[in-house]
């Protein structure tokens, strides 16, 4: 299938990077990026916003504007390089994709309510795609940024919650579910690995403000990452790993 | 000054319908006629101030251009990295006009003070500062930089002096040339104050904090020479007018740091150093020459 190539040749391309730079959040950028792909393969783009809220699953968008020619090969892997315009947390000032500047948890998710307001003020259709971190839902405007959306009736605003279970040896953020239906959003939960279940979110109209929680693996398509995430959390890829790991995404069965 | 608000705010409403007013539920009760008169331009967010920057800042990139109001340390001191990362690393023109000043909830205590705002906002990029000493000069400052693209910060206080000054946005104005050995600097209200007590002495005046422009201050060094100086600001001394002016001043001590910008490259800490000039190299060729 050729989604599925796509998004396998975006995962290897991670990789490469990773390899080449000896750097990057590589579980963290996996865990999202059936959901950044669909969303530009679907050219949700061209008049919706996605802010990427957990800065650093950056890798993901970075790869997949590399594959839709937002950016160029070239610009991609230099990733992080002085004069690149591609850092470790996105920066809305370097590229027109970028629609906010992110790293610091907690911010994305006001930006995007106050996107999705002016785009009531203004009439337009415009939606506005937010995804945060489950564990980024640690931080309190998270939930101040839930009591005003649901105050201000903004149901062009979807939140998407990559539920990836990184704070298991922290402080996680359990029954999304209940939390966000209780601040009077709709909810929605999906698999983030399955095609079909993020598309089906895409053209959803509701009456209030939606949270997504998409249910993700960290690492998801590499068995080491997958149970060793937090090891992995920020690191590079050795020229061996590397090797084995393209075989591992060459092989992944992506639904 | 608060009562200028209201009119001010109602009066660049009806000529740029771009503005739109966000409150954290203070000052509700004297914006009642903007409430009504402009139906979806007016919010009072309730109490949630880092997300309320966050959102002005998101209206902004959507080409508004949001007015936000609330009490000084909750707009400033609370929200410090909404206000450095959401406005100054993106660089949006939100305007952040605070009521209460240094300590005019004297009776409240230090949580409703807010002596340190002007400190810390100096070392965002990107953000223009402004203390208006009167009502007049505050609906002038906003009428003359609102949609220019800059962020601003204005600190509204309940004092106000009593001069009637011919005085633009970012100038440093002479307001009286004496014969003492003394020159004031002074800004916001505390002019009237220090009218009321100087004998023969030089005055200068601004109600902006940041970006003062080039030429007034030439005029400042020229007449410091020789001078007694006295910056008298009602805010802390660290960070404040008063070190301001001695940086444009160029008084003999040459800071070297970091400047007052985004390092918005990336690189290595090698490189910052190397791009900032603090390598050993390039420290030895600052101070010696060579």
């Amino acid at each position: 299938m050729e989604i599925s190539k796509n998004i396998r040749e975006s995962k290897k391309n991670i990789l490469l990077l990773a390899n080449k730079k000896n750097k990057g959040h590589i579980p963290s950028a996996f865990s999202i990026i059936n959901f950044v792909y669909l969303f530009y393969e679907n050219k949700l783009n061209i008049n919706n916003d996605f802010i990427l809220s957990k800065g650093h699953g950056c890798l993901a968008l970075y790869s997949v504007l590399e594959h839709f020619n937002y950016i160029t090969t070239e610009v991609f892997f230099s990733f992080g390089d002085f004069d690149s315009i591609l850092g470790g947390h996105p920066h809305l000032r370097k590229n027109n994709e970028i629609k906010a500047s992110t790293g610091s948890l907690g911010h994305g998710l006001p930006i995007a309510v106050g996107k999705a307001l002016a785009a009531k003020i203004n009439q337009s259709s415009k939606k506005i795609f937010c995804l945060i971190g489950d564990g980024e839902a640690n931080e309190g405007t998270t939930w101040e940024s839930a009591i005003l959306a649901d105050n201000l009736k903004l149901n062009n605003l979807i939140c998407i919650v990559d539920n990836n279970q990184s704070q298991n040896r922290s402080i996680p953020t359990p029954n999304l579910q209940k939390k966000f239906s209780s601040f009077g959003w709709d909810v929605i939960t999906i698999d983030g690995h399955n095609s079909n279940e993020i598309l089906s979110v895409f053209n959803l109209n509701t009456i209030n403000p939606l949270c997504v929680i998409m249910n993700t693996k960290k690492g998801k398509g590499i068995a080491d990452m997958e149970s060793n995430f937090q090891e992995w959390h920020h690191k590079g890829i050795t020229d061996n790993l590397l090797k084995l790991y393209i075989k591992e995404i060459h092989e992944e069965a992506i639904s | 000054m608060r009562k200028q608000l209201a009119k001010t705010l109602d009066e660049i409403m009806t000529f740029n319908s771009q503005v739109v007013v966000l409150i954290g539920d203070i000052s509700h009760y004297l914006l009642t006629n903007i409430e009504d008169k402009f139906k979806n331009r007016f919010y009072n967010l309730g109490i949630a101030e880092q997300t309320l920057i966050g959102l002005a800042s998101g209206l902004s990139l959507e080409g508004k251009l949001p007015i936000v109001h609330t009490i000084a340390p909750f707009c400033t001191e609370r929200v410090y990295e909404q206000i450095k990362l959401d406005i100054g690393y993106q660089n949006v023109e939100v305007i952040i006009i605070s009521v209460g000043a240094s300590f005019d909830y004297a009776h409240m205590g230090c949580s409703h003070h807010c002596t340190n705002d002007i400190s810390i906002l100096r070392v965002v990029p990107n953000l223009d500062i402004y203390i208006p000493g009167s009502s007049f000069e505050f609906d002038d400052i906003i009428k003359k930089t609102i949609g220019n693209g800059r962020a601003k910060y204005i600190k509204l206080t309940s004092r106000e002096h009593n001069q009637t000054l011919d005085i633009l946005p970012h100038e440093m104005k002479i307001v009286k040339k004496g014969n003492d050995n003394k020159l004031i600097i002074t800004t916001g209200h505390m002019l009237k104050d220090i009218i009321d007590i100087e004998q023969d002495s030089t005055i200068y005046y601004t109600n902006s904090i940041t970006n003062l422009e080039v030429n007034s201050i030439e005029h400042l060094i020229n007449d410091m020479k020789g001078k007694e100086i006295f910056v008298v600001e009602e805010n802390n001394v660290v960070g404040g007018l008063g070190d301001a002016i001695f940086d444009l001043t160029k008084n003999k001590l040459n800071k070297i740091g970091i400047p007052n910008a985004f390092l918005d490259h990336y690189g290595t800490y090698d490189e910052q150093r190397e791009f900032l000039g603090l390598t050993p190299h390039l420290l030895k060729k600052t101070i010696y020459g060579n």
